[in-house]
């Protein structure tokens, strides 16, 4: 019975995302307004036929807007899953499976990361970078690495003392050999619960980034900016602010109940 | 008969430190002069209980922890197997896999000739082709030691180490075991070292016997003969527990 929540918890998760992805490849399919287009005559347009979700206060179309701030959005996440748990399993496995003074030293510099909330760190790193997209990817992908280590270690230092790792010692397997083909195998399970929570948390913090104006630049369309511009419309015009917030929601929940389903 | 293992005069000892703030280093010894041999084709049975320094003569003979003294050994390494069976096999890898990799790592490249070995392995520990397929989970736990039993000879050793192969299984698995690594002994000629805590295993299985007390060999000799006349102390009251 537990089994099935858990199953029900990953379906649904995994249709919201794939309805996520529909939504962003159709932004890129459909002959839509370009999201940068300014119309002075659709300023703050109800949602229509015409219009689905309304414009905003440069009438702009917030359909279009929304499906490209989605992509980038998605797009900024997986840039920063993808550092994160590159760096962070390398990190990971090295300490774990040797340990000794490397684990130490890095695992301390691991913490002094960790201790910061990712968000000041990345902000740390765009004031150093210049704000924009790229930045924005290797910052959060740099907070994020500590996160993936820590998780990435537990599992190999777990691994490194059981039998199956002294019988492949034994048999004249290399170290790498080991990490690599042996031990990474078995840490796939609670690394894939890591990237899909790792994915929840870097769609929030590249929104915050982005509502707090250093993410990606005007007039590109982010979601967490279209919420920022939003806020001065917010009874004027509710839709600009509930779409992308929508939008947002259903990244954060899909990846959430498909995380949650893996967890033991 | 030529002599496969010859140990002369085997010392391990650990250094231990003692106490929070003001540690003193204690050196623990663990065998204390210990000498053996095995002859071709023979089962060694290495009786002791636990702490008794068994699994550290295994480790030593490996070359896994240092030691003093003199370990001879035919040029081809040992193999061993463990305990647990479920442990010591990845469990992420698929059973024709596990056996595939002991004859990669020998360096053997070519990949039809290994397959052709993989499958003759699993049917001489008593498997099948389809097993093969299937993940170490998906069998039973007598059927994960003869996938053990069959890696550890996939590198044609001349010596087995077995450290507790039968402790981990149903009495009823046990004598199955017991019977293929009589069977395969037979067949390939095979030397075994067999670690165990229970005289009842060893009984019937060894040719020769060796009872471990604290890092000292205190009976050596036949298994009948020691059953019937024990001389140490020590042996008598493993006997009488029996």
């Amino acid at each position: 019975m537990k089994n099935r929540i858990k199953n029900i918890n990953f379906i649904l998760g995994a249709s919201i995302i794939c309805f996520m992805a529909l939504f962003i490849l159709a932004g890129k399919i459909l002959p839509l307004r370009d999201p940068n287009a300014i119309d002075a005559t659709l300023k703050f347009a109800k949602p229509s036929l015409a219009h689905p979700f309304g414009c905003d206060n440069f009438g702009r179309e917030i359909l279009s807007r929304v499906m490209q701030g989605s992509l980038s959005t998605f797009l900024i996440a997986l840039g920063t899953v993808f550092i994160g748990t590159i760096f962070g399993v390398i990190i990971g496995a090295a300490t774990g499976y040797f340990g000794g003074v490397i684990d130490e030293i890095l695992m301390r510099v691991n913490d002094a990361i960790f201790a910061f909330p990712s968000i000041l760190l990345a902000l740390l790193f765009i004031s150093l970078l210049g704000p924009g997209t790229y930045q924005v990817v290797i910052a959060l992908g740099i907070a994020f690495v500590p996160s993936f280590a820590r998780i990435v270690r537990g599992e190999f230092l777990k691994n490194r003392n059981m039998d199956y790792v002294k019988c492949a010692r034994l048999m004249g397997a290399s170290h790498l050999r080991i990490m690599v083909i042996h031990i990474l195998p078995n840490t796939l399970r609670v690394l894939l619960n890591a990237i899909l929570i790792g994915f929840n948390n870097a769609v929030l913090a590249e929104a915050s980034m982005s509502f707090l104006g250093i993410g990606v630049q005007p007039p590109d369309p982010s979601l967490g900016r279209m919420l920022s511009e939003a806020q001065a419309y917010l009874f004027k015009a509710p839709n600009y602010a509930l779409f992308p917030g929508l939008a947002l929601i259903l990244l954060v929940l899909g990846f959430g109940l498909m995380s949650d389903s893996f967890e033991k | 008969m030529n002599e496969i293992l010859k140990v002369k005069d085997l010392n391990v000892s650990f250094k231990d430190s003692q106490g929070l703030l003001f540690s003193h280093t204690v050196t623990k010894h663990v065998l204390k002069g210990v000498s053996f041999e095995i002859k071709e084709g023979q089962i060694l049975g290495l009786v002791g209980e636990s702490g008794s320094g068994k699994s550290t003569i295994a480790k030593a003979v490996l070359g896994l922890v240092p030691y003093e003294g003199e370990v001879i050994m035919d040029n081809a390494a040992p193999s061993m197997v463990f305990q647990d069976p479920a442990g010591s096999l990845n469990p992420a890898k698929r059973i024709g896999w596990l056996l595939d990799e002991a004859l990669y790592l020998r360096g053997e490249k070519d990949p039809d000739e290994r397959s052709n070995k993989v499958l003759e392995m699993i049917n001489l520990v008593g498997l099948k082709e389809e097993h093969l397929k299937r993940y170490p989970k998906e069998l039973s736990g007598g059927q994960r030691q003869r996938v053990c039993i069959g890696r550890a000879l996939m590198s044609q050793p001349r010596l087995l180490i077995a450290d507790e192969p039968v402790s981990a299984l149903d009495v009823t698995i046990q004598a199955q075991i017991l019977e293929l690594l009589r069977d395969l002994q037979k067949k390939l000629d095979l030397s075994i070292l067999f670690i165990s805590h229970d005289l009842r295993v060893v009984y019937n299985f060894c040719d020769r016997l060796i009872i471990l007390k604290d890092g000292v060999i205190v009976e050596e000799g036949d298994p009948k003969v020691v059953y019937r006349t024990p001389k140490d102390q020590y042996t008598k009251v493993l006997l009488s527990s029996i």
